[in-house]
């Protein structure tokens, strides 16, 4: 009965976590969020792009930006090689596609095995607000929010 | 409210479309002061429609108005409606249904009770009948040397009978054709057992020559549970055999079981009234059959109708479908690879798939286009109505209204055009005799018109009235604080669409059509929904004109298409004067670093789009690029861009509003477009460059 309880207690502070890679470090996203992973595809650029929007792509007919999480994360550009993808999440009712290196894979992380990210200096801060440390690999969980700029007006 | 959400939207929509169809008769018959016999068939039609559908979804004022209309129109169609004097009246009369019914359908659609009440266009429609039927009698006799100039004498009276009974009288006889008995009973807790029972007699009707049932009266709740408890009885003569008559009626809904008998001889079921109605039924035989023909015309004409409603996003959906057919269709084709095998049946089979799904693409965007003659023939009603009420001669002049728009835009324009009109008939032209000491003609006129240009839908609104007054306005505008700079620095432009600031009304009385405090700062803000804008401009004692301008949002684009490096532009036709490759010697630099282009004869400036867009690998020399003239009725200028490719078709979509926050400006940019191959074209809005 007792341990009944505590496994529902624990699956209850489950959550699924799409892991990705950008540049060496892994990084997760809330798995509710994302709509589809799509294989790179060309991206029609848009005017005036500022450096972090790669353009715009066509899926199924709907218009969809694109950012590359390299430049937005802060990290020095690079060509993409075939295992680069579309993460597509759902972001105020719109798609936005964000460009990463790679996709590992989809993991449960409970509430005990995040903990706050240290207050270390680094151009990608803020756009990480928990770790996650799971089967000795840490995984840094995307303040999505912080990450598309959907909290601050610009 | 009882009946399910989705026959309602359908029960709202056909019956709004059934008064706007009929509301177009009544204008057209009201030119020639009378109906011909194919409107009056019209009229009565639409009339027996709404009233079964009103029946049935338990509405019961709409259905006992629309009864007695149906009853009225039976009346005079069978007095051909010739020589009728009343027809001033009648059309009153209908026009003031079709407002009820309006008013009522609103409240239906805001969940407001239907409260409206019918009691004085009944008592207003009877007084009709009465003298109408007075005039038919008259009719009757002068006309006896017709044969059948005695049916409309026979039917007049049945057809004036009370609005409370639904169905006809019953009748019950003998004739060539066999005749049944049918017993239904609905399942236990169907509820509203009396309107589906209706609904069976609607359907029995159409089969039947003559038909009676039990209970008789359906528009009761006693009805429902005597259903309840001894079944619904029908008794019909038919030419249809007993599996035809069951086939129809299995498809009732809700219903448990069936039985078709035929009767042979008198059945002690029959009710009383209906075989004391035999004797009477003989005799009034001649007289059901006509109207049982009418009934069948109906139907017909019902049947004819072409429209069917369409949820909007389906069409959506359907349309990115056709999309997405596109592109995989040219993914098949550029990836066809057959190596060395002759593949002469595969092109020819490719080029015909191809040109079928280029049909597909124009009808599907074509779906959601609709005119906005609809909407226009509105205002027609508005501008009718409201002369009639203030006593001014109006005539309202339409140009233009076969012009399509997105429905969406249909929906957002109509407020704001009646709005306008409003204002035009109430402030805007003078009473006949103003109008005379001014010299002009003693009726009024506003035009209405709807043109497309490139890049917008533009409506126009213009009176031939008094025109705005700028001493007014500036004067109301400065009491209530509106004014920001001083009167003498603003043009008179500025000062008249000072009126559409917030609590700007030049009106001090209210009249029931305008000036309820409302002013046109709701239009304004309305049409700003659909990213439009209005303004006004008028000259005094000439008149005044209202300009509504909505950008091609979701409407289809004939544009030009043109690259700059790796980005692929359109612009929509309408504003290409020409596009060619510039005389490097036409093109300097004024002194302040502007470049400017000499064509033919004329000094335009030049944009480079690569510039302005900040596009790193296009052309730069300007003998390796294109020239592009563009004209809007704001501006004209000359683009410098990279090659043309071509003309297309295209659906305008929005832009993500994500794409503020990639961009640090879209300026310029009104929307962009998929094409065929699947790529994405930006949509130059030219006002914007």
């Amino acid at each position: 009965m007792d341990d009944y309880l505590m496994e529902t207690a624990v699956s209850d502070d489950m959550q699924e976590y799409l892991i990705f890679s950008v540049d060496t470090i892994d990084f997760g996203i809330d798995i509710g969020l994302v709509q589809e992973i799509i294989e790179i595809q060309p991206v029609s650029k848009i005017p005036n792009a500022l450096p972090f929007c790669s353009g715009i792509i066509n899926i199924r007919g709907t218009i969809v930006p694109v950012l590359d999480m390299r430049i937005k994360l802060g990290f020095p550009p690079r060509e993409y090689d075939d295992r680069a993808c579309i993460i597509v999440i759902m972001l105020e009712s719109e798609l936005v596609g964000a460009i990463v290196d790679s996709v590992q894979d989809v993991i449960h992380i409970s509430a005990q095995e995040l903990s706050d990210s240290p207050a270390v200096s680094g151009d990608h801060l803020n756009y990480t607000t928990k770790i996650a440390c799971v089967d000795d690999k840490i995984r840094q969980i995307l303040n999505v929010p912080a990450v598309f700029g959907i909290d601050d007006e610009a | 409210m009882i009946a399910d959400e989705s026959m309602l939207d359908v029960y709202i929509y056909e019956t709004q479309q059934l008064l706007e169809s009929l509301e177009n008769t009544l204008f057209a018959g009201e030119n020639d002061k009378r109906l011909n016999a194919e409107q009056i068939d019209e009229v009565f039609r639409v009339m027996h429609t709404i009233k079964g559908a009103s029946a049935m979804m338990e509405f019961e004022n709409m259905a006992k108005l629309a009864h007695s209309l149906e009853d009225m129109f039976a009346i005079i169609r069978d007095n051909n409606g010739s020589g009728l004097s009343e027809w001033p009246d009648i059309f009153d009369v209908v026009f003031s249904a079709v407002s009820y019914f309006n008013g009522e359908l609103a409240k239906l659609l805001e969940k407001a009770p239907m409260d409206g009440d019918p009691a004085p266009l009944m008592e207003r429609l009877k007084l009709l009948v009465a003298r109408l039927q007075g005039e038919t009698a008259a009719a009757a006799t002068t006309q006896q040397a017709a044969p059948e100039a005695a049916v409309p004498a026979a039917v007049a009276p049945a057809a004036a009978k009370p609005a409370e009974t639904m169905a006809p009288a019953p009748v019950y006889g003998k004739g060539e054709e066999a005749y049944y008995k049918i017993k239904l009973f609905f399942d236990e807790n169907s509820q509203m057992e009396h309107i589906r029972a209706f609904g069976v007699i609607q359907n029995i009707k159409k089969i039947s020559l003559r038909y009676a049932h039990v209970p008789q009266n359906l528009d009761t709740e006693a009805a429902a549970d005597e259903i309840r408890r001894n079944g619904f009885l029908i008794f019909l003569q038919t030419g249809h055999n007993p599996d035809e008559i069951k086939a129809i009626l299995d498809e009732t809904l809700f219903l448990k079981s069936c039985s078709v008998l035929s009767i042979e001889g008198d059945d002690e079921e029959i009710p009383v009234e209906i075989r004391q109605s035999k004797e009477q039924a003989a005799a009034a035989a001649s007289g059901r059959q006509t109207e049982q023909q009418a009934a069948e015309n109906s139907f017909e004409s019902v049947a004819k109708q072409n429209f069917i409603s369409v949820n909007v996003n389906k069409l959506d959906s359907l349309l990115n479908i056709v999309g997405e057919i596109v592109t995989a269709q040219s993914m098949v084709m550029s990836n066809a690879d057959f190596g060395s095998l002759a593949h002469d049946s595969f092109d020819s089979a490719a080029q015909q798939l191809h040109s079928l799904i280029n049909e597909l693409q124009d009808i599907v965007m074509s779906i959601r286009m609709i005119p906005v003659s609809t909407l226009f023939q509105k205002m027609r009603r508005l501008v009718r109505d409201m002369s009639k009420k203030f006593g001014k001669n109006i005539e309202l002049e339409i140009i233009g209204e076969e012009t399509e728009v997105d429905k969406n835009v249909i929906d957002y324009l109509s407020d704001p055009l009646l709005h306008i009109i409003r204002n035009s008939v109430d402030h805007g032209i003078e009473d006949p005799e103003t109008r005379k000491k001014r010299g002009k003609p003693a009726s009024g006129k506003i035009t209405l018109e709807a043109r497309m240009t490139g890049s917008d839908v533009i409506v126009t609104v213009a009176d031939d009235g008094g025109g705005l007054s700028r001493e007014k306005i500036l004067k109301k505008a400065s009491e209530k604080g509106l004014l920001t700079k001083s009167e003498s620095e603003m043009t008179d432009k500025e000062i008249y669409n000072l009126i559409f600031l917030p609590g700007f009304s030049t009106k001090d009385e209210v009249t029931e059509y305008s000036g309820r405090g409302v002013g046109m700062d709701v239009v304004r803000k309305n049409i700003g929904y659909i990213g439009g804008s209005v303004t006004v401009d008028s000259e005094p004692g000439k008149g005044t004109i209202h300009t509504i301008r909505i950008p091609l949002t979701l409407t289809i684009v004939d544009g030009m298409k043109f690259n700059v490096g790796s980005m692929n532009f359109i612009v929509p036709t309408v504003s290409v004067r020409s596009a060619v490759k510039p005389n490097v010697e036409d093109i300097f630099t004024d002194p302040e670093g502007h470049e400017m282009i000499m064509l033919q004869g004329n000094v335009y400036s030049l944009i480079r789009l690569s510039e302005f867009f900040n596009v790193d690998d296009a052309v730069t020399e300007l003998g390796e690029g294109m020239i592009m003239h563009i004209a809007s009725e704001e501006k004209e200028f000359c683009i410098f861009f990279d090659h043309l490719d071509g003309e297309y078709q295209v659906v305008v979509k929005k832009l993500p509003n994500y794409l503020k926050r990639c961009s640090s400006s879209l300026a310029g940019i009104g929307g962009c477009a998929i094409l065929g191959d699947g790529s994405i074209n930006l949509i130059i809005d030219v006002n914007g460059l």
